[in-house]
This record gives C-alpha cells, structure tokens and sequence, in this order.
C-alpha cells in the first residue's frame, strides 16, 4: 500500500518545550496530485511542512518517500530526494542574475587546466536556465538579468523553475499567491495544472486563499491546533465546510 | 523529468541590443567608477597645469596602488560575502616584520622561505577573524576592531617598536619590489594580478557564486546547501593572506618596515572597494571597480599633494567620495530599473 504513496508521513509530533506543534500526524501525497494543506495560523502548517523539507527532524514518527523510509538531516538532504520548497518569500538572490538563482549551490563545473581548477559551466547553465524557463511559458529579454528587476510573478517563476531543474519529485509551495495581482495569481496557478498534467509532479499548495486553493487542488488537508481534522477530495467537499473545518465552527 | 524545451539557445537580437543599450551599460557598477575616475583625473589635471599626469606623479601612483590595492580586492571579496574586516591594517606590517625578524634571528632562514611562512601566519590571523565571527555569532566588524588591536599589538611587541630594516640582499626583494624599465613599480604587475586571479574567483568559480549568494541572504543560501560558514572563513582567510602579501610587497620595495604602516588602510581599501560599486551591504560588487576605486583614491592623495593644498584636502575628498558613490549606487540603480 505505501508503494502507491508519494510522501508518506506516520504519526508525526512536534513540541517546541510545551507547545504541541503537531499531534500525531498522518499525512500522504500521492504521485501526480495537488494537494492544498490548510489551517489557521498556528495550525502546524509551517512545522509539519519543515519536518518534511528537512530543517528539522519530528520528534515522534517516521517518513516514507516512495515506499523507502527517509531521515533528513538538513534541507539539501530533502532536495536530493527530489523535495523542493518555495518559500513565502522565494528565498532568491536579488543581486544576482537569474541562472545564477536556479543554479546557486549546485552551479555546474567543466574542468579547466587538465583537472586543477574547475570553473562554472556558463553555456550549460545558461541553456538550461532557459530552457526551463521557456517552458514555463514566461517572457524575458535574458537569463543574465538580475533578480531584482523581476516583477512578483516572475519572480515566482523563477523560483518555481529553480525546483524544477533538478529532478523534483514534489514542490512545496507556501502562499505562492499572496502577493501577486489577479492576472498573475491565476497564471501561477495555470502554470502549477500544467506541472501536474504535464511533468506528473505533485504539489503541496499552503494558502489561506481557498478559492485560489479550491481552483486546483485535487484534495485538501486541514489542520487545527496540532492535528488533522479534514481530508477530503474535491469532489466530496466545499469551501463552505472546508472554511468550518478550519475554524472549528460547528456550521458545515 | 523530461526537459521542457531541448533547443540550444544564442543570445537574441532583442537580447543583444538589450546588453548594449545605455540602460544596462551604466548598471554596471565598473563603468560608473570609471566615469569618476576619467572626471577626477581631468579636475586635477586642470588643477596641477598637466603635472598630474605627469611620468614621475603617475610611477608615484602605482608604487601607492600596489600594495593598498592587493588589500582593497582581497576586501572586496569579504565584503561581498556579507562581512567587513578593519583589521587587515595591523596584518599588513605585521606579516612584514615577522618575515624581517625570521631572516635576521634564524641563521641561514632566507626571505624565500620567510615570506610564505609569514603570509601563513596572516592566514591564521585571517582563519581567527573568521571563526570568531562565524562561530561566535559576532559581528565582523566588531571582532575585526578587536584583532586590528591585538595584531597591531604584536607587530610593536616583535618589533620592539622600532624600524626593521638592512636585510641581507636578494632576489627575492627585486622581484617583488622592484622596478621594470628603471620606472614602473613591479609591485603594480602583482596588484593587475592578484585582482584578475580575485576576478576569476568570483566570476568563474562555484565558490565565487556562493559568495554572492551567502552575501546576498544568508538564509537562503544555506537552504541551497551552500555552507556559508566555509565560504566566510574562507573569505576573511584570504583577505588577510592578501593584506600580509601586501606587506611582503611594501617591505620588499621600501626595504624597511615600520610597526605603525597601514593605519590608513582599512578606509582606503573599504574606500576603494565602495567607491568602485560593491556594497556595504554583501551581495554585490566586484574587483574590477576596486581597481578603479583603488586608483581614485591614490589619485585623490597625491593629486591634493601635487597641487600644493596638502595630504588633509585628500581625506575630504576620499570621505565625500565613499559618501557620494554608496548615494549615486543606489540612486542609479533605481532609475536603471
């Protein structure tokens, strides 16, 4: 049966000295699915979603990729594995080019000078850049341009063709609408269908934007004060109950 | 996972005329350092009646470049890896003196050997500045006021606070120090160098890459797998390995050492490194603009000597430069945007 699963997280807590971060945690992905995890502030999404790119272990509970248990011990752990994170605030570097962002801490090298020095692959990694980044369908005069000339949306663009240069398995994105205007929030998400139906990646979609969430999630999460109180399809929920679930309201 | 798109890719039209257009060329922090240095040099030509550009003021200019210079890019890199070090002032005369006293108090322990074991010992001074830092949590510049103390401590001590001097000739001073065609300073070969080897470490290495990146957000870098510690030891090593070269390459020229040398350093090599367009800040910058920064500082000094208004017109000067250019980066760079 854990074959079948992409992720699979048992029994999982957390405490920060008496605080209950996470109580007993089941959590799945499946291959090919999105899956929006959802919760209050507080809720555990940030914890549970850090235990499982690495950058701390769980206190209690075990992690299965793939059918194979997994221990990371530090995010590079993770995206060796094919967990690739994108953060709130896409952890970019703004000074510096864009294939220089996709590439930082696994720049690709040609030796130089028979085996003595190794350089930076530029041509490699510049076709690459841009081949990610065209199809990702987005405009740009060149890969050599900075950062910090992107607009919101381009940004996260980046960000996402970072996690997809190098093999990712599951993307986990945390509120990668909440800054960007209408058009662009909705090109994201056309953008994280298209990774799904097209790259077979699955996806875990952090949002307190439900309809956003709702408009391509295949299955929902929800987390309050430390524990999973929903986990539904879309096809058996809706955001009517979803909300109350988050809440805790008895209203469904 | 299929490759997106498999086309090999040469830089567009659109994309070329983009790279050559005024827009991007005065982004680029060089050409603006450039810019001030070429007006610098015709204000004080103007002011000196052409003796600023003359054989003997220029030979003048190198001789100072040379060694500032060599400290100035090793503090480029640092800066750009996000931390600053003011302590390369006291490694300077230090490692000179260590080198002068193992010559003249170890029979048969010749300069050849002497120079390399002290630049070793600026290492370790440079690997100290690292690790407090890093590992203790503590700001670079405070460590670094703390060792620019001590260092220069040690150089007085070992000294005994006089003048090291009369060393027993050798090649070794006319390859460092020398002079090429009677006139040009060979120190300004090793300078030219050490800045492109500098350039190539930054622009061409992986490493150099994870110093922008460390600078830039530290965090996110160490989310990348980069271990930023490594990569700022590594940096506050080399820059102080450069500022102990920079000493061997005074000594060298100047024959004698002086445990109070380069107490104006850590301003004229911070000064150049910002005045050539690397910011405070970490993340961004480049030796190539420390070159030039380099050469407008020692402009500034000896252009205020040649026109007879005095060494004090050149720190105005430098000051309200390091001042205007962190100003003028900024401003640029948003209206480039």
């Amino acid at each position: 049966m854990a074959e079948e699963l992409l992720i699979q997280m048992k029994d999982i807590s957390k405490n920060f000295g008496f605080v209950k971060a996470l109580e007993d945690i089941d959590f799945d992905v499946h291959p090919n699915e999105i899956l929006g995890l959802v919760g209050e502030n507080g809720a555990g999404k940030s914890t549970l979603i850090k235990i499982l790119v690495g950058v701390y272990p769980p206190d209690k509970g075990e992690m299965f990729l793939e059918g194979e248990k997994v221990n990371f011990s530090s995010p590079g752990d993770a995206r060796k594995k094919g967990i690739e994170p994108i953060y709130q605030d896409l952890a970019l570097f703004e000074e510096m080019s864009i294939e220089r962002n996709i590439f930082a801490g696994r720049e690709p090298t040609k030796p130089v000078l028979g085996r003595l020095l190794r350089f930076i692959d530029k041509q490699k990694m510049r076709q690459e850049s841009v081949s990610i980044l065209e199809g990702l369908d987005i405009k740009l005069e060149s890969t050599k341009k900075l950062v910090k000339f992107l607009s919101g949306g381009q940004r996260q663009t980046v960000a996402i063709g970072r996690a997809l240069c190098f093999q990712a398995k599951v993307l986990v994105m945390d509120e990668p609408t909440a800054s960007l205007g209408i058009n662009e929030a909705n090109r994201i998400l056309e953008l994280v269908k298209r990774l799904k139906e097209e790259e077979g990646i699955s996806v875990i979609l952090i949002s307190h934007n439900l309809p956003h969430v709702f408009s391509v999630a295949d299955r929902f999460i929800v987390l309050r004060l430390g524990k999973v109180v929903g986990n539904k399809t879309k096809e058996e929920t809706n955001i009517g109950e979803i909300t109350a679930l988050i809440t805790g309201s008895e209203i469904s | 996972m299929p490759k997106l798109n498999d086309q090999v890719v040469q830089p567009s039209a659109k994309e070329k005329l983009y790279l050559l257009s005024l827009r991007h060329v005065l982004g680029i922090r060089e050409v603006r350092a450039l810019l001030v240095f070429l007006l610098m040099t015709a204000f004080f030509a103007y002011l000196t009646g052409g003796k600023f550009v003359s054989v003997s003021s220029v030979t003048n200019m190198l001789r100072y470049v040379s060694a500032y210079g060599v400290m100035a890019g090793g503090v480029t890199l640092l800066l750009i890896s996000g931390e600053i070090d003011i302590s390369t002032g006291s490694v300077f005369p230090l490692t000179a003196i260590i080198a002068a006293l193992l010559v003249k108090n170890i029979p048969g322990f010749s300069i050849w050997l002497a120079a390399p074991v002290a630049i070793a010992i600026a290492g370790l001074c440079g690997l100290v500045n690292g690790v407090v830092t890093v590992k203790g949590g503590i700001p670079s510049f405070i460590t670094t006021i703390g060792t620019m103390l001590i260092y220069r401590a040690l150089g007085y001590i070992l000294s005994g606070g006089v003048w090291l001097s009369g060393m027993p000739p050798s090649r070794f001073y006319t390859i460092m120090g020398g002079k090429v065609l009677g006139l040009i300073p060979v120190g300004i070969f090793w300078f030219v160098g050490v800045i492109l080897c500098l350039w190539v470490l930054l622009e061409k290495t992986a490493f150099g890459n994870r110093t922008f990146a460390t600078g830039n957000n530290k965090e996110a870098a160490r989310m990348t797998g980069i271990n930023t510690d490594r990569v700022k030891i590594t940096n506050f090593i080399i820059t102080a390995c450069l500022a102990g070269f920079a000493g061997i390459l005074y000594f060298s020229h100047f024959g004698s050492i002086l445990p109070i040398e380069g107490m104006g350093a850590p301003l004229d090599t911070i000064g150049a490194a910002v005045v050539g367009g690397t910011s405070l800040f970490g993340g961004a910058g480049g030796v190539i603009g420390t070159l030039v920064g380099v050469f407008i500082i020692a402009g500034a000094r000896i252009g205020f000597v040649l026109a007879r208004l005095g060494g004090y017109w050149a720190n105005i000067l430098v000051g309200s430069l390091i001042i205007v250019a962190v100003i003028v980066n900024l401003w640029l760079e948003r209206r480039v945007r």
